[in-house]
This record gives C-alpha cells, structure tokens and sequence, in this order.
C-alpha cells in the first residue's frame, strides 16, 4: 500500500465547510474532546492584533475599539477565537462573548452573555468588585463617624484604611462595629448609581451582596423576570432587549472600568445586525455606539468582527472611534503552512500504522545541492498528497481564503479518492475540478432564467439571439439593443480558470463583434469561478469587468452593469450620432439650396413671362408659323387680350414678383421662398395652359388654311376640310369649357375684395370686373369667330395674305351648321397636339 | 461594694434564663435554659423585671411610653378608631427586643393583667407568666425575633405585600392557637370571609372587630426587618400605622437611623397621636454599674453569683468599651464564664483582657474576606 492510499485512507482531515465559531462558554476541562488541535497561520494582523490586545493588558486603563475586517472565510472567527485565548491567559479577566448577533438580544444576553453567572471564579469576582465599592462606602462612613464622634477604642481609622486597601470584609466591620447597614446600603446604591448612571442597576448590585438578595439579583441580571422584593424596590422589566442588554454591558463596564480592571467583549459577525429592520438596526447602532464609547472611556477592550462592505455602513463616528485591522488573504507559503498542518496528523498516523518515522528520504549531508533538492523534496512531500503546484493554484484561485482553500482542499481530497489510480496526487486539474464543483453550483439553465428575468424586469430591449448573430447562436446567450444600432452581447460561462478558456472566450467576443452591425460591448457571466491570474486578460478581452454568478445579488450587479454598458455604448455612440446628424443636415442643406434654384429657375421663368406679356401666360404678340388673314389674326388678337385682362391681377398678385420682400427682410438680401399657394399654382397653370392652348389653336387654324386649296384652278374646301375646321374650332370651345377661367375671375374678385379706402379705387374695381366678363365672353366666344373668319377667309379669298380657298361661309356644307357629330372634336392639349375625344357633346354656337 | 466568692457557682450570674416549663417544679437546672446573651420578656417570664436594667436614659423612654404610648383605657374602648404602634429604633444590641417586651409588660401591669396572680401558683424563679384571657402577644418572629421567618414564603424571597400578609396570618395563628373562643367566632363562616379580605388592612380591620367584641387586647411585636430602602421601610411603617386598629397594638423595632425623620415625614400629626416612638441611645457613663447590680442582685436572688471588683463597675469607656449592652452582656457573661471556670473574681484586669482577645479576634474575622457562596438561606 502506498503512503498516498494510506493518507487518503484515514479519513479526510478538511471539513467540508470550515466555519469557526466563538462559543458562548468557556470550557477548560475538555473533557471528551481529546487534546484540541491547534492549528494556526502566523499572519500579519494576528501579529498586529495581539501586540495591540497585550497592549492593552499591560495598561487597562487606556481603553479601546478593535474592529477586525475582512470578508467572509478570511478567518476573522479564527482570529478571535486566538485573541480570546490570550485574553484568558491574561488572568482570566471578564469576557463577554456575543457569537454573531442576532436580533432577539435578549436571548443571547440570557444564553449567552450572563454565562458569567456560571461561571462560578467570575461571578466571585464580580461580587468581590462590588464589596470593594462597598468597602469604599463603609470606610467613608467610618470616617465620617470618625470626624464627627471621636470615641477611644475602636481605631476606625485605621479599619477605613483597611477597607480601602481591600484588607477589611466590609460586611463584618460594619456588623462588628455597629454600623447602620442601612444608611451604608444607601449610601452604596448611590455610589453605584453615580458610577453606574443607572439607578435601576445600582440598587440591585447594592442588595447583590445581601445574602437573602443575592440570587434574586443575579435572576434578574441573567435576564429573567425581577421577583418580587426587587419590584418592590422599583426593578420592574427583565433585562430583554437591544437596549437594556447594551444598558447592562455598560454598567458592568463601569464596575469594572472605575475599579481600574480588566474586562473584554468579543462581538462576531456584527454584520448580522444590518440585515435588522431598520428600527431594530438603528437601535442597535445607537447603543452599540455609546458601549463603544464607554469602553473607550471606562478602560475596556470591545473587539468585533465585521466584513469590508459592511463596516463602511457603521457610522461615521464608529470608524473614528475603533482601530481597524485589516485580514489580508494567504499567502502561498502560509497556504501550503495550513494545508501542512491539515495533513500532518493523518501523516503520522499513516506513519505510525507503517511503522515508519520518516516517510521522506534520507538526506544526503554531503552535497548541498542534494540538500536543497532533498528539503525541498522533504517539504512537498509535507505536502502530499497534495502537489505543490496544486497548492499555489489552490491559494492563487481562492485569493488566499482561509475557508475556501479549507473547502477546495476538502473538495480535492474527496475527488481524488475516488479516482481508480490509488498513486493519485492532488494536482491542478483536480483542484479546477474542485473549483468547478465547489462554484459552479447552479445549472446554466438557472443562471439563463434569472438573466431573463433580471432583463425582463429592467425593460431591456432583447433581440433573438438566432436571428442577430451571425456566429454560433449559443456563443451569445443574449443581445440586447442599446439605440439603433449598438448592442450588448452577454455572454454566460463557466468556471474560467485556464488560458485555453480565455483563449476561446476571445474567439467567442470577436465572432459577436463581427457579426453584427454597429457598436457591440460583452459582458461575460460566469457562472462559477475567474481566475485572479486571468481576470485581467478577459477584462481586457471584453473591455468589461465580468460578472460572477451568486445567488444574492447578481440580478442588482447585472442590472448595474447593463447600465453602465448601456451609458457606455452611448457615449461611444455619441461620435457616430453626430456624424450622422452632420450628413442628414448637409442632406438637408442641399435639399434646400436644390429647391431654391428651382425656385430660382421658376422665378426667372415667370421674368419671362412677365417680360413677354408683362403678365404669366400672356401670348406673344405672333404665334410663329400660325400666319393668318388679318381678320382671323384679330380674332386671336382680341382673345390674347382677353387672357391678359384675366391675368393681370395674377401677374401682381402677392409673393409671385421675384422682387417681393419677407417680412422684416430687405429684398434680395437672402433667398427667400415664394409665396404660392396651391390655388395661386392652379391659376398660374390655368392661365399658361389657356395661353398655350390659344396658341394651339391659331396653329390649327393657320395649318387648315394652308391645307385649304384656294387657287383658282383648285377645287377649294372639301367636306373634309370643313369637318377638319368644325373640329378644330368645336375641340378647342368644349376644351376652354373645362379651363377654371372661372376660377381666375373669382380669385380676381377675391383679390378685390380686400379692404381698400376709397371710392375711386371701388369705381376702378368695378370697370375691372366688367373688362374681365367681357374678355371672358371673348374667350367663350372665340371658337365661333375663328371658325366664320376661317370660313369667309377660305370662302370668300378674305384668307389675305396667307391666301384663302375662296369659299364663303355659307357653302360650307353641313359642318358650317352642325355641331360636332360622329366625328368627335378633339380637346386641345397646351403640347400642340390634339386628342380626339370620343363622344363629345355640346355644340359650337 | 464587694461580695464574696462561692466555691462552686451553679450557673453564669450574668447568664439569662430564657424560661421555664412548666411552673410548677422547682427543678430550675432542668427547667430553665440559661443562655449568654436573650432578651428579656418581663411579661412572660418571672424574674425577668427584675433583670432589665434601665441603662442609658430608658427610665425616660419608659415615661415617655407612659405617657405618649398606648392608653390601656382606651385599648378595647369601642369607640376609638385606632389601636396603636410603638416603633422601637436603635443601634444593634441596645436592648431593643428587650424594651419591647418590658413596655408589653408595662402595658399590661396598667391593664391590671397581674393583678390576681392565681393564688395557688406562687411566682417562682424563671417560671411562666399567666396572662389573662383578654390580652395576648404575638411574637410574629419566634422569641430571637427573627426577621428570617418573615422575609422568606413559600422558600421565596417575600415582597413587603407578603410580608405583611405573612405577619397577619401569623397574628391569627397564634390567636387561634391559644383560644378556643377565638378560634370559634373566626371560624365561623360570617367572619372566614372577612378574615380573608382582600387587602390585609381589611383583613386587620375584620380582626379589630372581633377583639373589640370580645373586649380582647393583642400586643404584635415585630422584628427589625432591614428594607435597605428609604420608600420600603416607610411604607412598611404605613402598614403597620394601619393595622393597629382599635384592640392591636404593633410594637416594631428597627435599626434605622433615620427612624426619627422617617416617622416625621410620613405621618401627619394627626397620625402621631397613635404613633410612638421609642430611641435607645448609647450606653451612658454609669450603665455599667447600674446593669452590675441589677444583675448581681438578681443572681444573688436566684443564682449563685460571681464577685465583680469596684473598678470593674466603672467601665464605660474610660476602661472598657461595651459599645452596646448586648456587647456587655456578653463581656460579663464571658468573663463570669472564665471566672466559673477558673475561680477569682470579676474586675478589670480581666475584663480589658477580655475584650483585647475580643477585639483581635473580631479583627482577624474582618480582616477574612468572606467566601461568595450564596443563595437561599
């Protein structure tokens, strides 16, 4: 069998979770326990804190506030626990012990504290405090008798001096010399109250030493309720509670601070406290604060154990008044001293069963170099089964805590136990297995439902992962949206405890910041353990802290970090919103400056018209290519005439002159958007589309008359010429039917319908509105005219210039007399064409 | 004045007879316990009178007592409306149980108790005192007047409320106890109920009524009870003020120094005219002689006796500090006790070496702290 089987065989010497704990009573016999094991790392603040405790042993009377900070496992109990053994060996002072408190007081003062009642050396010398304040008051009084009355004999002042230096019982001087008992116990009640500042306190420690008293008081000052005769003097409420446990501490610490004595209390796990409702905790602080000031005061030594995040909730004053020693982590070398000291004894053990009494080799004394390798060899094999690696892993990986290096320890050896290979030595791997088995303890599916929940809850705006990510879906657990592009990819993990796990972590973060568009920032929830050693490669990987898996507070931390993620990405985002708001102004801007030159051009277009007819629409003064007999060119004339009376108040009209001015704003000083609006356009359109719609139809017209043969040896208009004219005539009358020319006339009324102030510009308004009905009868009229002028033009050779068929008007066949029939009219187009237009109907007057 | 020595003395002449059962045998060496230091019980005990020494300024107290205490007219007169309470107050050992029972026995000569002794039955040495139907006393305490017995019920310490109920109940008791006629009539079921009212003042009251029907004067001698407790021990009074209804008469002693104020402060003047009380100062120059003779000459009545030195009568303080007459009870007992033993006389030589042995035995016992190992008694 090999020494390794043997260790393992004896039994695992870790406890599965180390957790020390101080222990209300003191127990010296042992009995039962065997020899305790006393197993002890020499640290720092151990040093510190028993230099400072003996400190105060060598001069009570200066007294102090230790707080001892660490976080949880560090070992604060452990400490104690050794600090406390000092203390006992410091002649056995009084020691209260509050092993974590919790909120029911009254139960760890009954339980607890007042276990000096049973302790029967400490409750003998806490009555012995009290003689002496009594002795102090007996010899008072004899010194007052002796002031007063100066009888021979009785040599009271040198028995006041006795009682004074403690050699005198007082209760036997005062019975043998006759003293009032009374007037000392009153006197005594006083005393103690002036001590004491409780006078419910000093007249029970008064009738303490009453022997008909003495248990009654001690009832009632291990908590229960007062009897009777100690109601009778005004004791009335058992000592229950926050309040009147601290009450209690302070008065024995003003017994035993004004007598220049010794006395400790030892609080663990005050941190318990502020988990309290917060009434209780208050309650709680408040008091524990004033017995913190009265041992300060009063020469007593207050010591409690409190984690870091805890102790910054105490109060100001709190961290003023206590001296902090801080718990550091172990170090390799005192990881491998306790994991050694564990292992020893079943070492030994082992040994013994073997019969050997050196289970390392024997050292070869002469080379040194073998010494070393020997030593060296000698410590590790100290060690075993454990690895020494395996023991630096251990204490880098639980950044040297206590318990936790205990617990992984424990953890290990159950693992390797189980392993078929007898010759098994705790190495690395087994302690990354113990790690993971210790930390991971929730499944993933756990950790995913309460990310759920936690997101749910905050109103983060998740993606699905599938459909987002571009790599393996199950790389990212989650996307969460941050603005319109940015995203949050959070990623859960287990224990990460090798490079090769770092390594595939980074593969896994640049796959999701390259498979999505826009900013992405990576938060890693491992669900288990980070190495220390490799933390810092995966805060720079991600650019983010990742966050352990617990189940107190991770949903809060979670939260917190998204946030911070959140802000982060925005203020990276910033950079990018701007550019964007550059490009969509500049967007703008151009979009702007397009439609001021077309604004422009249209501007400039309607100078033109303006120029040409000083009015828009307005026709020039010869349509080229439409030559006409005069009589048919008149007919035109009077009808572009017509158009531009209807147009004239258009052509002013507000906003549309290029020249016009904004309010406030000097002409042509800075573009300036027109004011048209959409009946100004309709008008506008209205008016071009009948200028060109008349010059359309002087085409047609001047076009029939070309096609007209009128030579004298022609033919002269045929049927077809003359239904040719009809429809010409016929497409353009039922086509100005259509045109809101109405609509011109009404806007024009409008126009003059504005406020105006006197009568000569009403009489004008007036002769206007006549001009534009008669121009408008011009208009509707001017199909008709055209057709007879054209008739008698091609009639009657009246064509001038242009020539004529010779024909009169009234041998134009039936299209002379008919309205338009089966062959349509077109309607005329402002684009020089003609439609024909199918079933027209109405005639041309 | 100087005595002869017998050759053999039977008992200490400074011993006292506590008593002697039952009177009509002249065996006193059976019959009667001598004991070094008990108080006296004129009222109870013959030859008792004739011991107590009026040391100090007593024969002023006992004319004040006369005079202010308890009027034996007006004790089972139906139409007073309070019995009365004599409070007793002094240092330890000055004699106050004693003074107690000499006032009780003074009270009782005036009520006229001894005024027929049975004819057949002549008053011997330490025998029993015959006390008419009419009067009796309570000695809630026992004879040493111990306060133990009533501090304690039901092995618990008793609050002032059961103390007095304890002290009732022993008042009944003992009336019960000693008279078939009382312990008919309160027996009977219209007076059970009143007997067990539910204050103990009410109680007292109902008990009045029955000894004012009787035409019945009880005398309760209570023992000093250390309240250690200004308000307690005037409460106390209170109680007692209260009980002594018409037919009661409570007889309390106390050490308290305050007694004085404590009495003034609480009662109106109304109230003093059935409160009395009673101060036993310190031992005066000549007490020592005067305590000597009274003692000498009841010895040489009853006792063979000692021979005590001229200078020995002079004591007080110039030679031999008794402080206390409980404290020179026990010097003379002690010194008589080394002279019955060893033979001689009485004088000062050995008194001083007495009390030096005394003295330094009383400092090697308060120089011991004492051993804290306490509970119930």
């Amino acid at each position: 069998m090999s020494e390794r089987q043997g260790i393992y065989r004896t039994g695992n010497p870790f406890a599965p979770r180390s957790a020390d704990r101080l222990g209300g009573f003191p127990s010296t016999a042992g009995i039962g326990v065997g020899k305790p094991r006393r197993i002890n790392v020499e640290t720092d603040a151990m040093a510190n804190l028993r230099e400072e405790v003996e400190n105060y042993f060598r001069r009570p009377e200066r007294g102090r506030a230790l707080a001892l900070v660490g976080p949880y496992g560090a070992g604060k109990t452990h400490l104690t626990r050794q600090i406390i053994n000092l203390v006992r060996e410091q002649g056995a002072p009084p020691l209260w012990m509050i092993d974590g408190a919790i909120i029911d007081l009254g139960d760890v003062y009954q339980d607890r504290l007042m276990s000096l009642r049973e302790d029967r050396n400490q409750k003998d010398a806490f009555e012995d405090l009290v003689s002496d304040y009594l002795s102090d008051v007996t010899a008072a009084e004899l010194e007052r008798l002796e002031r007063e009355d100066s009888p021979t004999g009785e040599g009271r002042a040198d028995i006041a001096k006795g009682l004074r230096e403690r050699e005198y019982d007082p209760e036997k001087v005062a019975r043998t010399l006759r003293l009032d008992t009374e007037l000392i116990h009153r006197d005594l009640r006083r005393h103690l109250s002036e001590i004491t500042e409780h006078r419910t306190f000093a007249t029970a420690l008064a009738l303490l030493l009453e022997n008909d008293f003495n248990r009654i008081v001690w009832d009632w000052l291990s908590g229960f309720p007062p009897q009777q005769p100690l109601k009778d003097r005004g004791i009335l409420n058992p000592i229950r509670g926050i309040n009147p446990t601290f009450e209690t501490l302070a008065v024995f610490a003003f017994m035993y601070g004004s007598a220049g004595k010794p006395y400790v209390l030892v609080i663990d796990a005050l941190e318990n406290v502020l988990g309290w409702p917060e009434q209780e905790r208050t309650r709680f602080l408040d008091a524990f604060q004033r017995l913190v000031n009265v041992y300060i005061s009063r020469g007593g030594l207050l010591m409690f154990c409190i984690p870091p995040d805890p102790l910054r909730e105490l109060p100001q004053s709190l961290h003023e008044r206590t001296l902090q020693f801080w718990l550091t982590g172990l170090s390799p070398a005192q990881t491998a001293d306790l994991i050694r000291q564990y292992v020893a004894p079943h070492r030994a053990a082992l040994e013994h069963r073997n019969g050997s009494g050196d289970v390392s080799p024997p050292a070869d004394e002469d080379a040194s170099a073998a010494v070393d390798q020997e030593a060296s060899a000698a410590a590790a094999a100290e060690l075993a089964p454990f690895t020494p690696d395996a023991v630096t892993e251990i204490c880098e990986l639980l950044n040297g805590n206590p318990r936790w290096i205990l617990t992984t320890c424990s953890e290990c050896w159950n693992i390797a136990e189980g392993f078929a290979d007898s010759e098994k030595m705790i190495d690395v791997l087994i302690v990354h297995d113990a790690v993971r088995a210790l930390f991971e303890q929730v499944t993933r599916e756990h950790v995913v439902s309460v990310i759920q929940r936690t997101l749910t809850d905050g109103q983060w705006r998740t993606e699905p992962r599938s459909t987002r990510f571009a790599g393996r879906p199950e790389d990212v657990d989650f996307w969460v949206r941050v603005g319109t592009t940015s995203r949050l990819a959070i990623m859960i993990r287990r224990s990460i405890l090798t490079g090769e796990q770092v390594a595939a972590l980074e593969r896994d973060i640049t796959a999701a910041r390259q498979g999505v568009p826009g900013a992405v920032e990576v938060l890693v929830v491992v669900n288990g353990l980070v190495s220390p050693r490799l933390h810092q490669q995966i805060v720079d990987i991600a650019r983010t802290q990742p966050v352990r898996y617990n189940e107190q507070d991770f949903p809060e931390r979670l939260h917190t970090s998204l946030t911070e993620l959140t802000r982060r990405l925005e203020d990276a985002d910033k950079e990018g919103y701007a550019a964007a708001l550059r490009d969509r102004v500049g967007l703008l801007a151009g979009h702007q400056a397009e439609v001021i030159e077309q604004l422009r051009q249209l501007d400039s277009r309607l100078d033109r018209l303006v120029v040409r007819g000083d009015r828009p629409g307005a026709l020039p003064t010869s349509v080229e290519g439409a030559e006409l007999p005069e009589a048919l060119a008149d007919r035109f004339r009077e009808a572009s005439q017509a158009l531009d009376l209807l147009s004239e108040d258009l052509a002013s009209g507000p906003g549309v002159s290029p020249g016009g001015e904004e309010a406030g704003t000097p002409a042509g000083t800075k573009p300036h958007r027109l004011g048209f609006t959409a009946e100004e356009f309709q008008a506008l359109g209205a008016m071009t589309m009948m200028r060109l719609l008349l010059e359309s139809f002087q085409r047609d017209v001047a076009d029939w008359l070309r096609t007209v043969p009128r030579g004298p040896r022609d033919p002269g208009a045929t049927e077809e010429h003359w239904r040719r004219l009809f429809v010409i005539c016929r497409s353009f009358e039922i086509t100005t039917e259509v045109m809101p020319l109405g609509d011109l006339e009404a806007r024009a009324a409008s126009g003059e319908t504005r406020p105006s102030g006197s009568a000569r510009i009403a009489g004008e308004r007036r002769r206007r509105a006549l001009r534009r009905a008669e121009a408008e009868d011009v208009i509707n009229r001017l199909a008709a005219r055209v057709r007879k002028a054209a008739i008698d033009a091609v009639t009657t050779g009246g064509a001038g210039a242009t020539g004529g068929t010779g024909a009169t008007s009234g041998e134009v066949g039936e299209w002379g007399a008919r309205s338009s029939g089966d062959t349509g009219p077109i309607r005329y187009t402002p684009f020089g064409s003609t439609d024909p237009l199918g079933g027209a109907t109405g005639g041309m007057a | 004045m100087t005595l002869t020595t017998p050759p053999v003395h039977r008992h200490n002449s400074f011993a006292i007879p506590r008593h002697r059962l039952p009177n009509d045998t002249d065996d006193v060496k059976v019959k009667v316990k001598w004991e070094p230091d008990w108080p006296l019980v004129p009222w109870s005990v013959h030859g008792h009178d004739a011991l107590f020494a009026l040391i100090d300024d007593l024969e002023q107290v006992l004319e004040r007592f006369r005079a202010e205490g308890p009027d034996p007219d007006n004790l089972t007169d139906r139409l007073s409306t309070s019995g009365h309470l004599v409070v007793v107050s002094g240092e330890e050992g000055a004699g106050k149980t004693s003074l107690i029972h000499y006032c009780v026995h003074d009270l009782m000569t005036r009520l006229g108790c001894f005024d027929d002794p049975p004819p057949d039955a002549p008053a011997s040495p330490w025998s029993e005192m015959t006390l008419p139907p009419g009067v009796k006393v309570v000695n809630v305490a026992g004879e040493r007047n111990d306060d133990k017995k009533l501090l304690y019920r039901n092995g618990k310490l008793a609050g002032i409320d059961e103390v007095n109920l304890t002290i009732y109940e022993q008042v009944l008791e003992i009336l019960r106890g000693g008279d078939e006629t009382f312990k008919h009539i309160s027996e009977s079921p219209e007076r059970t109920d009143d007997l067990k009212s539910a204050s103990v003042e009410a109680r007292y009251g109902r008990l009045s009524d029955i000894l004012m029907d009787l035409r019945w004067t009880i005398f309760v001698i209570v023992p000093n009870i250390k309240w250690n407790d200004r308000d307690l021990t005037r409460q106390f009074l209170r109680s007692c003020a209260s009980f002594s209804t018409p037919g009661i008469v409570f007889f309390v002693e106390s050490t308290n120094s305050e007694m004085d104020e404590l009495v003034d402060a609480e009662f109106t003047e109304s109230e003093k005219r059935h409160i009395t009380h009673l101060t036993i100062g310190q031992l005066k120059e000549f007490d020592c002689e005067q305590f000597i003779t009274r003692r000498l000459l009841a010895a040489e009545a009853y006792t063979n006796h000692v021979v005590v030195t001229d200078d020995a009568h002079l004591g007080y303080r110039a030679t031999v500090d008794y402080r206390c007459v409980r404290k020179m009870q026990l010097t003379f007992y002690g010194v008589a006790e080394e002279v019955r033993r060893n033979g001689g006389v009485i004088d000062m030589a050995r008194l001083r070496a007495y009390q030096e042995r005394e003295q330094k035995q009383a400092e090697k016992e308060m120089r011991q702290r004492r051993k804290r190992r306490r509970g119930p008694s």
